[in-house]
């Protein structure tokens, strides 16, 4: 009975935790202030810049990168393909930064709309949105590898 | 009292749409904490484990990030410890870390307050379970005095002065901490008072010369006044042990697998008698698969003095953690103890012994 127990405890959590496939097929557009001098980053600046291991454009200007919402299908793409990591991963890593008391993480916004208002109001500010957005006045940067 | 609360009130009220007009509130102030529920029970009756198997509530943290402008950061972490009643004397409240940061360069950030001391792998992560694999972190090279020593190899807090920051050489990243605070007291408060002369000194470099490998290196040197002092009634006299320690550690994480190796030694001399020598390791592997499921090995090592026999400790881990979902994990191992018969934790009959830990832990 008691390992009948263990046994279907086991089983649903396991359940319970099993992954539900994503679609990642979305790409993503990186976004900078219409006033950046910069046009194009490699995929190791953008991804030092979002860890915060870059802080300042080549004008001296300070760097600040805005995060989409954790559950975002974009955040996802982005996350894999510019950082490396799956999104839980860079949570993680920011866990580890905020509890060890090193900082802080980007501010993350619910919306694409409050990314491209973040990045148009902040000149310093790298944000990303899906391929399909209205990027408006921002600047839509390459990346390259 | 109430027309100071009435200018504070005005004054806030004043302050609120400058501050919202410029920056949201959010960008200034980060709230996180994390929360950690434990059983551990041992197996079978002889051992020095939890016989009789208990729950505990483990820690609660509040992690407080104040940010009035980029180059300033205060920062706190308030811990509750054990169902903390203090009408009951139970538990533990601490302060563990309050500073402020001035950050004047990417490589030059300015610490001052009460800070984790910046050694090896784990004690900064401390016990914020949500970002470690296991139940708890390594006896051997971070609690070394729960697992046979007498004397740590380094306190886990320290109040003082910190120097640190981060730079590029050649591509390889590097970042480095120097630490100056009042080391470890046994009569005062060694986050109020000094009571010897003498300066402890930290420091730490890491180095990341690939993406997900980082090795370190580490160092405490203190003097401390308590240690060996002879007691006379209920006064203390003069005389230091000085405490060395130095280790190196290595973190690789490759397609899911990981590897993190510590290493720990350093010498205890007190101001009469023999030199202590001691060490500790630890190396853990790990496997990530799914995004979700971590199953881990550690094998942890202390031999407390090289010069006494029969006093060393080993303890096996087997475990599995679970994300169930976004920052909420459970954890799930085996420790098992093998230590001899002089080792002051462990020793003294029933050395060897199996427990269950588990743990639920969430960060947010």
């Amino acid at each position: 009975m008691k390992k009948l127990l263990l046994a279907s405890i086991g089983f649903w959590t396991l359940l319970w935790a099993s992954p539900v496939p994503g679609q990642e097929t979305a790409a993503y557009k990186l976004i900078v202030h219409p006033a950046s001098s910069v046009s194009a980053l490699s995929r190791l600046q953008a991804k030092k810049m979002f860890l915060k291991k870059e802080t300042k454009w080549p004008n001296g200007q300070k760097v600040l990168p805005v995060d989409l919402k954790a559950s975002s299908s974009t955040r996802r793409v982005f996350s894999k393909k510019v950082i490396g990591k799956s999104v839980s991963s860079i949570k993680s890593f920011w866990q580890q930064q905020i509890f060890s008391g090193r900082g802080v993480p980007p501010p993350e916004k619910r919306t694409e709309k409050l990314v491209l208002a973040y990045v148009l109001a902040n000149p310093g500010a790298i944000g990303y949105v899906s391929a399909s957005a209205n990027t408006g006045r921002a600047k839509v940067l390459a990346v390259g590898n | 009292m109430s027309k100071n609360v009435v200018v504070l009130i005005s004054c806030l009220i004043l302050l609120f749409p400058v501050l919202s007009q410029a920056v949201e509130i959010d960008e200034i102030i980060h709230l996180n904490g994390y929360f950690s529920f434990e059983y551990e029970q041992q197996i079978g009756d002889t051992g020095k484990g939890d016989k009789a198997g208990s729950f505990d509530l483990d820690l609660f943290d509040l992690v407080i990030n104040v940010m009035p402008v980029e180059e300033l950061r205060l920062a706190t972490d308030l811990s509750w410890e054990h169902g903390t009643a203090t009408e009951n004397n139970w538990g533990n409240v601490a302060v563990e870390y309050a500073f402020a940061e001035y950050t004047v360069f990417d490589w030059l950030r300015v610490r001052a307050g009460k800070m984790f001391v910046p050694f090896g792998i784990y004690n900064e992560i401390h016990t914020a379970k949500p970002v470690f694999i296991s139940v708890k972190e390594p006896l051997s090279t971070n609690k070394n005095n729960k697992f046979g020593s007498g004397l740590r190899f380094y306190p886990r807090w320290a109040v003082g002065l910190e120097i640190g920051g981060a730079f590029d050489v050649g591509g390889t990243g590097f970042d480095y901490s120097l630490q100056v605070s009042n080391g470890e007291q046994e009569t005062t408060n060694p986050f109020e008072e000094d009571d010897n002369k003498q300066k402890a000194f930290s420091a730490r470099v890491r180095a990341q010369p690939a993406e997900d490998l980082e090795i370190g290196l580490s160092a405490y040197a203190d003097s401390i006044s308590e240690w060996d002092v002879t007691s006379v009634g209920d006064e203390y006299r003069s005389g230091t042990t000085r405490l060395l320690s130095y280790g190196g550690h290595l973190i690789w994480n490759v397609m899911g697998l990981g590897v993190e190796g510590e290493f720990v030694m350093g010498t205890v001399k007190p101001s009469t008698g023999d030199e202590i020598m001691r060490y500790g390791a630890t190396v853990m592997l790990s496997y990530l698969f799914l995004d979700r499921y971590t199953p881990y090995f550690r094998f942890e090592y202390l031999d407390p003095d090289t010069n006494t026999e029969n006093d060393q400790a080993m303890m096996f881990v087997y475990g599995i953690n679970v994300r169930l979902v976004d920052r909420l994990f459970i954890k799930l191992e085996l420790d098992t103890v093998a230590a001899e018969s002089l080792n002051s934790r462990f020793g003294g009959g029933n050395e060897s012994y199996t427990e269950f830990k588990g743990a639920i832990v969430f960060g947010f």
